[in-house]
């Protein structure tokens, strides 16, 4: 009968040993100890049994998995839309990018399109009720879109006068600015603020009013009366 | 794709088993047991298997905690309403009776020995043991060796022993 050796192996070893997880060399160590130790040996098999006895409990708590359902639930994509809705959606997405682009081109290029946005003028709090500054930057770019139209030709001006006192507020700081449209038919009146000092029209001037009317027959008149079309008050 | 197609034929039973095992709800089981795998998708882990059974322990974990709370209204519902008896053979009787118990000792242990027994069954090695209830490499034999006696003490004394107080219960 060999030696045990003096040195036992703690109980972490034995159980690693038991479930197979302890490193070549140590594992051989511990093997060879136990040939030579009954005490160490009856605790080892003491470890692997209740490792054994709870693998049994466990075994009462078994259930059955169908794999390839599950996969298939897994792999499945997210569901499709039906095959109809594909071009409907498409042509959708056409429809809208397209009348977005119509907005946009009539909007920015075409002057009937600009006037047609004068329409809105009354209900654009930031020409009508809006703090100084912002009324400043929507009379500016009011006041620049038109000044454009007059020089591409889109627009004749007419009449530019100041300045004299046509709200009654004070000095004699305001102007009248008269343009026809004739490709979209209308005239178009601006009374404004000479606010920068350059006795006409210009983008530092604050919008008072803004009217338009339909041209008459002969092109280039100024029918009367003109419909308002925004008061502000930016004083 | 196949390697996850051969990862999840791999991993998925065991996944599943180990899930119902903690929480004693198959479908609930399944549900996260596919919640792992899709986040598996996500991550793509160095070591897929034991992330898997890593991230489905703490899912577990936190369904358990909201079901403890559902069960204890259903277990008072069922009081009030009077549960309904259904006859059922010695035989399944007895089978019901040993599920119960091991579910009753499993359910009297910590969290952090129930989890260690369950995913060792599952064939994890200590390294992901070690991950997944956050200790050393080094410590999980004597922790899986103390769990496994007091589950076994537990199974001896019954269902109506007094829960095992351990340090991380």
């Amino acid at each position: 009968m060999p030696r045990p050796s003096r040195l036992h192996p703690p109980n972490r070893d034995l159980v690693a040993l038991a479930d197979r997880a302890l490193p070549w060399p140590a594992a051989a160590r511990v093997q060879l100890h136990l040939l030579r130790c009954d005490r160490c040996r009856v605790r080892a098999e003491a470890l692997a049994g209740d490792r054994d006895a709870v693998r049994h409990q466990l075994r009462h708590l078994e259930v059955a998995t169908d794999t390839s359902a599950a996969w298939t639930r897994l792999a499945a994509p997210a569901p499709a839309r039906p095959r109809w809705a594909r071009p409907a959606l498409a042509s959708a997405a056409v429809a809208v990018l397209a009348l977005g682009g119509a907005l946009w081109w009539r909007t920015h290029q075409q002057p009937q399109a600009f006037l047609s946005a004068l329409e809105t003028l009354p209900s654009r709090p930031d020409l009508l009720d809006a703090p100084a500054a912002r009324g400043r930057r929507a009379d500016a770019a009011f006041i620049t879109r038109l000044l454009a139209l007059t020089e591409t030709g889109q627009a004749e001006r007419v009449r530019d006068t100041c300045c004299s006192d046509h709200d009654g507020e004070g000095p004699d700081d305001d102007g009248l600015f008269a343009a026809t449209l004739p490709a979209a038919g209308m005239a178009l009146h601006v009374m404004y603020d000479d606010a920068d000092g350059t006795r006409s029209l210009s983008s530092g001037d604050l919008v008072r009013s803004v009217a338009r009317s339909p041209l008459s027959v002969r092109s280039g008149d100024l029918p009367s009366p003109a419909v308002p079309l925004a008061m502000t008050s930016t004083r | 794709m196949a390697s996850l197609k051969r990862l999840f034929d791999t991993c998925y039973p065991g996944l599943v088993r180990f899930l119902y095992r903690r929480l004693g709800d198959r479908d609930l089981a399944e549900d996260i047991a596919q919640e792992a795998f899709i986040r598996l998708l996500r991550e793509s882990p160095e070591r897929p298997e034991g992330w898997l059974f890593v991230v489905a322990a703490n899912l577990a974990r936190d369904a358990h905690r909201r079901d403890s709370r559902r069960a204890r209204h259903l277990e008072l519902l069922k009081a009030e309403l009077g549960a309904v008896e259904v006859p059922a053979t010695d035989l399944q009787v007895v089978r019901e009776e040993t599920v119960a118990g091991v579910r009753d000792g499993l359910a009297r242990l910590s969290e952090r020995d129930r989890t260690l027994l369950l995913l060792y069954e599952e064939g994890l090695a200590y390294r992901d043991l070690a991950a997944a209830v956050g200790v050393k490499e080094s410590s999980i034999a004597p922790l899986l060796a103390r769990a496994r006696q007091r589950l076994l003490r537990q199974l001896k004394e019954g269902p109506h022993a007094p829960p095992i107080a351990t340090a991380s219960a």
